[in-house]
């Protein structure tokens, strides 16, 4: 066998996913019947001439190659199916306990928080009441991810710690259906539990270890980002942190925006690319060393071609180091093996295959840690060798004029003369752009289907790229090893670096002036995704063979029609309102289609600390269902909790308005919402009681709140104490009563949506109802029907300080929802509210607990959806 | 225990195999342990030069007549103008297989076919070598400048190889190319002769003295280069001087 891995590693690999997708009780079954066929077939092999070619051709070990699926899937359960008795996932109660253990990875530094990856061996859990007795220590295991806030720690790797007063928790996912499954990301981690402190003084360092190879190195690498901190602007130091010691936390959302839509956000991710040209330079080093070594005072050494051997065996060391200093990422284990395989050919004169040296990379990082299959950067990272690999099989000019082989060239025959000549001459830099050009095309399918991104400008951008990144890199890395030495000196020379970074920044910013640099588009079905791949396949081997002319046809017509069938079926609505609250966890976020398939957001969820939820929750499950242009978006109120996603939003997709209650805030993400709608001169209004929208004819949208009236009258509620522990998150110089209220209406269905609004506002709106009270010109009274809906979002997520009895009782709603996450601090909803609208009749629908909630109505009744029923 | 002791060694080249699997040069299959990097089966396709064959520069005969009766048989060419050596021996004919061997031995930076081409001037001539009894082995040198961009010397490493197995030493020093020419390939047959005329010099004359001399080439194309080296070789006062190639024309 030429590539005796690539089934194994095939076999293993189904095994994985087996075990993954497959009910577990299903797997031994499977595995009985395949092991059966094969004892079959083998018997029949050995028994029968019939089969004799067949068995020649096949060594009898293949038979053995079932049980790697076995093996595979046994290994993806492994951990879930052996979590001990006493695994700390166990004792989340809630309560406040200190837990103790050793660091087993370096703690990642953000810029307000550090995440400190703990391995757990004791717990303790203090006694329930104060002074009482009945607090106990345990022993546990485990990994716990601890986050701290807005402080520092010298905690650092293998070092022994306890963590005093810690809340334990699970990890949650949003539930909204296609998201992205943060729990199940977490446990392939083998983390359980996380926890959140605020306090540096929390964290108690036992006993510092600084033994051991792994710590030195890491130690090392904290100098030398010490050093290049010294030695360049903050922009210029984060990316070369970034870039050449993978501390990905370094880099400001912006920069990584620039690299991201420019296509080169590969350079971020200490790529295979960086261990790459480590290796390639220090061979080059060694190579040029031993040759000057050799020829003079041992020549005999040179004549053989030691030089090589000698180079490629020092070279071993360099790309060792580097592989264990970026660690943990498979793109760059991916690319120290096969470093360390071509090093091992060079040295032990055995030619190596590619594709077993990939599949031996991915088979080692798959055994020691499955669900790395799962993970996008191995993904991206093997399809992106795969195909540059294909590419030059299938591209490459044989190398000595000497050695023609007939029918090898798929693109050199499409090239015109001139240039063919010229690229024969300059190989390098025909190798380079074949190579360029067949990892974008490779990556492209699965980076639209992560990432909902086509960078148009992204292959030329990266032809520029990839070489200013290949200096940064390892002269980056000398010059830090050299500071060691010589810190003056070191000092000096990487401003070479620091200058190529700051070109390489520059570029990629001109490029991002390019009107339509990148586009964002909607997330391509599963089907699709794999079809490309035998696609592009059958294409690019269309003169090669013949079948592949018959195959083609078909694979191109079901690619088509898979497209076609999938694209925007989602959207379709069947002349039905669909109103779907999306789970944000604490805030709010609606998206209603309106049956003629026109799309209103209200609200955009919120800012978890640097998690945006705009791009990680909302624009990703609108991109799902194949939105990518919306046609009106409100922000009820400037509460980051609301319109904290909306910039996202706004940036990243096609808006054709954008209305607001008009309010200026002293909240950062308002004063940029307004920024990037003067940019994008996205259509804004500030809407008040009485507009109407003119959406769908069928359905009527009316803006009840707020009202000039009432922004008079809220003068006075100004000036009234408020009452203080409701001003600490919201009173920024806004209120919370000037939320937008906007009613929708289609035939006998009606839903109201109510922001943030509180008891002042309710009443004002009831009071508009009643005759006694002035009335809003531009409205005309229609009494209590006025304000009555068949489900109402629940205003200010349920808190105490809305939803009076009279205001549920005007509007008399059949469901009400709450928009709240789960465990919230401001604990919403609040008891009494849920009972009021439960006396009222009101079926009670929460994010927190039912995930998304999907409201269907054709105008006579309403379906109501929960992300239970939505996923099944 | 000598079974652990071959699991062991065995196990070793099984991962070997497995990490980097052992593929022929040539039809690029695996092969059957045999020689270095060529299967057994390209190894047959190699067209060895059998006898008959010219007694002095060893260009085997077209027409297969008896000469069993008389071995020091000439051809034509070796009876009009002599050649400048004693004895030239070559493995095979330069044909479009042993071209793609040379040619990726030379061109593509795979120094350790040199094992394999070793192999094949063995396979039948290890004996005629020995008969002969040189003294000493001279490889025909690279100019530094192309030494130093090859990053080896394809000719030296074939006459370790040599010296090695017929324990013979190899000079390296003597013999060196003082003038960068032109690769002979580019060139026809008169152009080839001009090319490296004076090219060659000796270093140590009496290394070489009363000697007999074993010039080692990888190929025996015109014969220019050869004949050069012989020229300066003879000129150094050796008292005879065979040559040896893997491949002739």
């Amino acid at each position: 066998m030429k590539k005796p891995i690539i089934p194994i590693l095939l076999f293993y690999t189904a095994g994985i996913l087996f075990g993954r997708y497959l009910p577990l009780y299903l797997i031994p079954l499977t595995i009985f019947i395949i092991i059966i066929l094969a004892a079959y077939l083998l018997f029949n092999v050995v028994s029968s001439k019939q089969y004799a070619v067949c068995s020649k051709r096949l060594p009898t070990a293949y038979f053995l190659l079932p049980t790697f699926i076995l093996a595979g899937a046994a290994a993806i359960n492994y951990q879930s199916m052996t979590l001990p008795e006493n695994h700390i996932s166990v004792f989340l109660s809630g309560e406040k306990v200190t837990i103790e253990g050793v660091l087993y990875k370096s703690p990642e530094v953000f810029e307000n928080r550090t995440r400190l990856y703990i391995d757990a061996d004791t717990i303790y859990i203090p006694p329930l009441s104060k002074g009482g007795g009945g607090g106990f220590l345990r022993d546990t295991t485990g990994k716990v991810r601890i986050t701290l806030y807005r402080d520092t720690t010298d905690a650092n790797y293998k070092d022994r710690v306890r963590i005093r007063d810690v809340k334990l928790k699970a990890p949650r996912n949003f539930k909204n259906p296609g998201g992205f499954d943060y729990k199940k990301y977490m446990e392939d981690q083998g983390i359980y539990v996380t926890a959140g402190i605020s306090k540096g003084s929390q964290i108690e360092i036992i006993h510092k270890n600084e033994t051991g190879i792994l710590p030195y190195i890491y130690k090392s690498k904290e100098s030398m980002s010490l050093f290049i901190e010294k030695n360049s602007s903050q922009e210029e130091s984060s990316i070369l942190k970034t870039m050449v010691f993978g501390e990905r936390t370094a880099i400001s959302r912006e920069m990584r925006n620039i690299f991201t839509s420019t296509g080169i956000a590969h350079l971020l991710a200490v790529s295979g690319l960086n261990v790459g040209f480590v290796a390639f330079a220090s061979f080059i080093f060694f190579k040029k060393f031993f040759s000057f070594l050799f020829l003079n005072f041992y020549r005999r050494l040179f004549l053989i071609g030691a030089v090589q051997r000698f180079a490629a065996f020092f070279t071993l060391f360099p790309v060792l180091y580097y592989s264990l200093l970026v660690g943990d990422s498979p793109s760059a284990v991916r690319a120290g093996i096969m470093a360390v395989v071509y090093l091992l050919s060079l040295i032990l004169y055995r030619e190596g295959d590619i594709y077993n040296t990939l599949s031996l990379a991915a088979m080692i990082i798959l055994i020691w840690h499955p669900p790395s299959l799962f993970n996008i950067g191995f993904q991206l990272s093997f399809i992106a060798v795969i195909s540059l690999a294909y590419g030059f099989s299938i591209s490459l000019p044989p190398l000595n004029p000497l050695l023609t082989k007939e029918g090898k060239g798929v693109v050199a025959p499409l090239l015109e003369n001139p240039i063919k000549s010229f690229l024969l001459k300059h190989r390098w830099l025909y190798n380079y752009i074949i190579s360029s050009v067949f990892a974008t095309i490779g990556t492209l399918p699965l980076i639209v289907y992560h990432f909902n991104i086509v960078s148009i400008i992204g292959l030329i951008v990266n032809i520029i790229a990839i070489p200013i990144s290949s200096l940064i890199t390892p002269l980056t890395l000398l010059f830090s090893i050299l500071s060691f030495i010589n810190e003056q000196a070191a000092s000096l020379f990487i401003t070479i670096p620091v200058l190529l970074t700051f070109i390489l920044v520059e570029i990629a910013r001109l490029f991002t002036n390019i009107p339509y640099y990148s586009i964002r588009v909607q997330t391509p079905s599963l089907l699709t995704v794999y079809m490309i791949y035998p696609l592009l396949l059958c294409v690019l081997n269309i003169k090669r063979y013949k079948w592949v002319k018959i195959v083609t046809v078909p694979i191109f017509l079901f690619f088509i029609s898979s497209l076609v069938l999938t694209h925007n079926s989602s959207l379709i609505t069947h002349h039905s309102l669909k109103v779907t609250f999306i789970d944000v966890g604490q805030g709010e976020c609606s998206l209603i289609q309106f049956p003629n398939g026109k799309i209103m957001l209200i609200d955009g969820g919120g800012l978890m600390g640097d998690f945006d939820i705009g791009g990680n929750v909302v624009a990703p499950y609108l991109w799902d269902i194949g939105i990518t242009k919306i046609d009106y978006v409100i922000g009820t109120h400037p509460d980051s909790d609301h319109v904290g996603g909306l910039p996202f939003i706004l940036k990243e997709m096609s808006i054709k308005n954008y209305f607001d209650n008009g309010q200026e805030s002293s909240d950062l993400t308002f004063a940029n919402l307004h920024e990037i709608v003067r940019e994008k001169t996205i259509p804004y209004k500030v809407l008040e009681a009485g507009d109407k929208l003119e959406i769908d004819e069928r359905v009527k949208v009316e803006i009840l709140h707020p009202s000039n009236q009432f922004r008079v009258k809220s003068l006075e509620f100004r000036e009234k104490p408020r009452n203080p522990k409701l001003n600490t998150q919201y009173s920024k110089g806004h209120d919370n009563n000037l939320s937008i209220v906007i009613k929708i209406t289609y035939g006998n269905f009606s839903i109201l949506f109510t922001g943030d609004i509180e008891k002042e506002a309710e009443r004002f709106l009831v009071g508009q109802t009643r005759e006694d009270l002035p009335l809003i010109p531009s409205l005309r009274r229609r009494g209590t029907g006025w304000l009555k809906s068949t489900v109402i979002k629940v205003p200010h997520h349920g808190s105490s300080s809305s939803s009076t009895e009279e205001f549920i009782k005007t509007i008399n709603p059949k469901a009400a929802v709450f928009s709240v996450g789960y465990n919230n601090p401001f604990h919403h909803p609040n008891k009494k509210v849920l009972i009021r609208y439960r006396d009222a009749g009101a079926k009670i629908y929460r994010t927190d607990r039912d995930g998304m909630i999907q409201i269907e109505s054709d105008g006579k009744g309403y379906t109501v959806k929960t992300y239970e029923q939505l996923i099944n | 225990m000598v079974l652990r002791r071959l699991f062991t060694m065995n196990f070793l080249s099984k991962i070997l195999d497995i990490l980097l699997p052992a593929k022929c040069l040539l039809c690029g299959g695996l092969h059957d342990k045999g020689m270095e990097n060529i299967c057994l089966t390209c190894m047959d396709k190699i067209p060895f030069i059998k006898e008959p064959s010219c007694a002095k520069c060893g260009i085997p005969f077209e027409i297969l007549y008896s000469i069993e009766d008389n071995p020091d048989y000439l051809c034509g060419r070796c009876r009009a103008a002599p050649p400048l050596f004693d004895r030239a021996l070559s493995a095979c004919r330069y044909d479009d297989t042993v071209r793609e061997i040379v040619s990726a031995y030379k061109y593509q930076n795979k120094p350790y076919i040199g094992k394999d081409l070793i192999s094949i001037v063995f396979r039948f001539l290890k004996d005629k070598i020995a008969e002969l009894s040189p003294e000493l082995i001279v490889p025909v040198p690279l100019h530094i400048k192309r030494l130093k961009e090859r990053g080896y010397d394809q000719s030296y490493i074939l006459a370790e190889g040599v010296g090695r197995e017929l324990n013979i030493p190899v000079s390296y020093k003597n013999l060196t190319r003082i003038r960068y020419t032109t690769p002979q390939v580019e060139l026809s047959g008169n152009e080839r002769l001009k090319n490296v005329k004076g090219a060659f010099s000796i270093k140590d004359e009496f290394e070489i003295k009363g000697k007999g001399i074993l010039l080692i080439d990888d190929v025996f194309t015109t014969g220019a280069t050869i004949r050069e080296c012989v020229k300066v070789i003879r000129g150094a006062g050796a008292d005879k001087v065979y040559v040896l190639t893997v491949a002739r024309a």
